[in-house]
């Protein structure tokens, strides 16, 4: 049997609003994964060296500023930098149906627009995982 | 209030009634009769239920205009003139946002709610590396006292309400206010206008903190006190529990955490030595008015108004009306609205303006139907305009002061929420008060708690959501255009910022913050209120990044709590 999924939710940038983030946190540790949090007003880089420390197989980043083109691309581009590229950055927030093709072209594995729920969330972990 | 003959004739009748008409319900159908704070509600209520809470008409419920002002704080409430429209809204920069004030007070909005982008809540200038990313997008830009002046070119402040939303660096703002109304010779007596400067429920849940929790409560105390002395019409402290429903809290802990929140600004400037009835006038309360939980929302708010005035009058010794009066705005939560089948919105927009107004709001302000989608544009803006006014100008609803008042349902429900809002008051003061409750995270922990209750509510549908958990259509019809931002605008910002360093007096504007530096290193009391030097900064053209930084030198920054 695999090892529990491992999952860093993370908060960037100003962006104080954690309710999703939290909610999804208490969802996933209900479905029996690993979970960290960042807590808010973290730069990529901290929430990239946490991944890679923690060896987590996803970071979760919630955001609701509408700052996410900026800090998606950091984050990726760190993840490259540090050989890091199997940690898979999924994105939750306040984001527009127009924008989940660009931040999928950063390399965004998926994105969970306003309205997701927690159990579409978990089964895309677990099916990404095998 | 009802005498025995009556009420002993009542009892049996009820009696009669439930075994003529039962309502068989299995143990788990009860919570289907239950609101989202978990308070049961019953099939009907009749006298005997106001009988059972000891209900006693003068001291529960009284006359507008009186205490405990439950029905009202004015004898005639709307008869004369409705809530203020209080619309919230800013985008982009000062230029852009004074066309759209103008256009919003030309269309009926008669009180200003102004959104600031988050470099500007947080304290950063556009140039901060920090800010990177986030100019201009969640509301206006600014950076110094000049955007104060060109938002509000060719508006009167004479008069006129204008609320910021504005807690860690709403001093900063404060000052602006006053500058610019200074400029336009307005007296200080005729400003009128609020900023919310509710930095404990920051700390709780927006996380717009930047000091430490006694630094920040330290501000809050040094504006009430200038407001007090200077400023008879402003109210510088809003206790925002809106902000705490929208983070997942249920009504009932909404209630309970504004009103801890209050009480705590209450006892600090107190301990300064400031009398509960010069402060207490200062007071305003911007709070939910969700349809999702209508009669509730609206005892909730009765309850509160009595808590209220209660505790003000026989703890603290106020004795003025303004006091003793709980002062209203409430604003919908934007969670509470859906992005699928947007155009039901207005409907839920609409009922909630009715809490509001049942409620006996000062103030209303509604999201607006593409909440969902971005910041609003200007049509739906005044879609949520149109709806108030509606309200207002076509329902006669305003004919009578406090319909609802009497209704033994609203009394009942009514106590049931005063109860639970004292009982959990007295738990935080007994854990040490809500400084301790929030460093301690356990504020935080409760309010996921009930996020995450509501979540799994939403997601197994019991909390039905029409159009996205109910009535959802395969393929979405409708798709609203917000305000569009424009992708030029961090450069542009940052343009201005460096004509402005260029073109103000350097040396002067050194000095002022080194007041800024020397009152803050003092220790918190009237003789070294930050106000004044904020005020000269300002004036001066400090930016507020320039004068954040300042208070971060000295003050440091806040850590959270680990909660998760």
């Amino acid at each position: 049997m695999r090892k529990p999924i491992r999952v860093l939710i993370a908060k960037a940038g100003l962006d104080g609003h954690d309710r999703g983030a939290i909610v999804v946190a208490n969802a996933l540790k209900n479905a029996g994964m690993e979970i960290l949090y960042t807590g808010r007003h973290r730069s990529p880089q901290e929430i990239v060296r946490t991944a890679t420390e923690e060896d987590v197989d996803f970071i979760g980043l919630s955001i609701h500023s509408g700052a996410h083109f900026p800090i998606c691309q950091e984050i990726m581009k760190l993840l490259r930098e540090q050989q890091a590229e199997e940690i898979r950055l999924v994105v939750g927030g306040f984001i527009s149906e127009d924008d989940v093709e660009p931040l999928m072209a950063l390399g965004v594995a998926r994105v969970f627009p306003v309205g997701s729920s927690t159990g579409q969330i978990a089964t895309y972990l677990v099916e990404a995982v095998k | 209030m009802f005498d025995q003959e009556f009420l002993a004739l009542l009892e049996k009748a009820r009696q009669e009634w439930e075994e003529a008409n039962p309502e068989p319900l299995k143990p788990q159908e009860q919570a289907l009769f239950t609101d989202l704070s978990g308070v049961p509600i019953q099939r009907l209520y009749t006298p005997l239920d106001l009988k059972a809470r000891g209900f006693d008409y003068f001291e529960d419920l009284g006359f507008p205009g009186q205490y405990p002002y439950v029905r009202g704080n004015d004898p005639s409430m709307y008869r004369h003139q409705p809530w203020l429209i209080r619309q919230y809204g800013g985008i982009a920069s000062a230029k852009e946002s004074n066309k759209l004030l103008r256009d919003l007070i030309a269309n009926g909005q008669t009180a200003i709610g102004l959104a600031y982008d988050l470099p500007t809540q947080l304290g950063y200038d556009p140039d901060h590396p920090r800010a990177t990313g986030e100019v201009g997008l969640s509301g206006l830009t600014v950076k110094s006292l000049r955007d104060w002046e060109l938002l509000f070119e060719g508006i009167d402040l004479n008069g006129l309400f204008v609320n910021s939303v504005a807690n860690a660096q709403a001093a900063v703002i404060l000052a602006m206010h006053v500058a610019v109304a200074d400029k336009q010779g307005v007296d200080r007596s005729a400003i009128r206008g609020s900023v919310q400067n509710d930095i404990l429920k920051e700390y709780i849940c927006r996380g717009n903190f930047i000091f430490p929790v006694d630094k920040g409560i330290r501000l809050v105390t040094d504006t009430i006190e200038y407001c007090a002395r200077n400023m008879p019409m402003y109210w510088p402290v809003s206790p925002c529990g809106i902000h705490l429903e929208e983070a997942g809290a249920n009504g009932l802990h909404e209630a309970v955490f504004t009103l801890a929140n209050a009480f705590t600004y209450v006892e600090a400037a107190t301990q300064r030595g400031l009398h509960a009835d010069e402060i207490a006038p200062k007071f305003s309360f911007v709070t939910a008015n969700n349809h999702s939980d209508f009669f509730s929302e609206i005892a909730k708010l009765r309850a509160m108004r009595k808590i209220w005035a209660r505790t003000l009058k026989h703890k603290y010794g106020a004795t003025l009306p303004a006091s003793l009066q709980f002062r209203i705005v409430t604003q919908q939560g934007g969670s509470t609205l859906t992005r699928s089948q947007p155009l039901n919105n207005a409907a839920r927009c609409t009922l909630a303006a009715l809490v509001g107004v049942l409620a006996g709001a000062q103030h209303i302000g509604l999201r607006t139907i593409d909440e969902g989608f971005g910041i609003a544009s200007r049509e739906t803006q005044v879609l949520s305009i149109r709806i108030l006014q509606i309200l207002a100008e076509e329902t006669n609803m305003r004919h009578t002061v406090d319909p609802l008042g009497g209704s033994y349902f609203m009394e009942s429900l009514t106590r049931d929420y005063e109860e639970r809002i004292e009982t959990e008051l007295e738990q935080i003061a007994a854990r040490g008060g809500m400084t301790v409750c929030i460093q301690s995270g356990n504020v935080q922990r409760q309010i996921m708690q009930d996020a995450y209750r509501l979540q799994r509510r939403i997601e197994s549908g019991s909390y039905v959501r029409v159009g996205e958990n109910r009535y959802a259509e395969a393929e979405e019809s409708t798709v609203l255009r917000p305000h569009q931002h424009n992708p030029e605008m961090e450069a542009l910002q940052i343009a201005e910022l460096n004509d402005l360093r260029r073109s103000r007096d350097q040396g002067a504007v050194r000095a002022a913050l080194e007041q800024v530096r020397t009152a803050a290193a003092h220790d918190d009391s009237s003789e070294h209120n930050l106000m004044g030097p904020i005020l000269e900064a300002v004036r001066q053209y400090a930016t507020v990044g320039e004068i954040c930084q300042v208070l971060r030198d000295v003050f440091g920054e806040y850590q959270e709590p680990k909660v998760l």
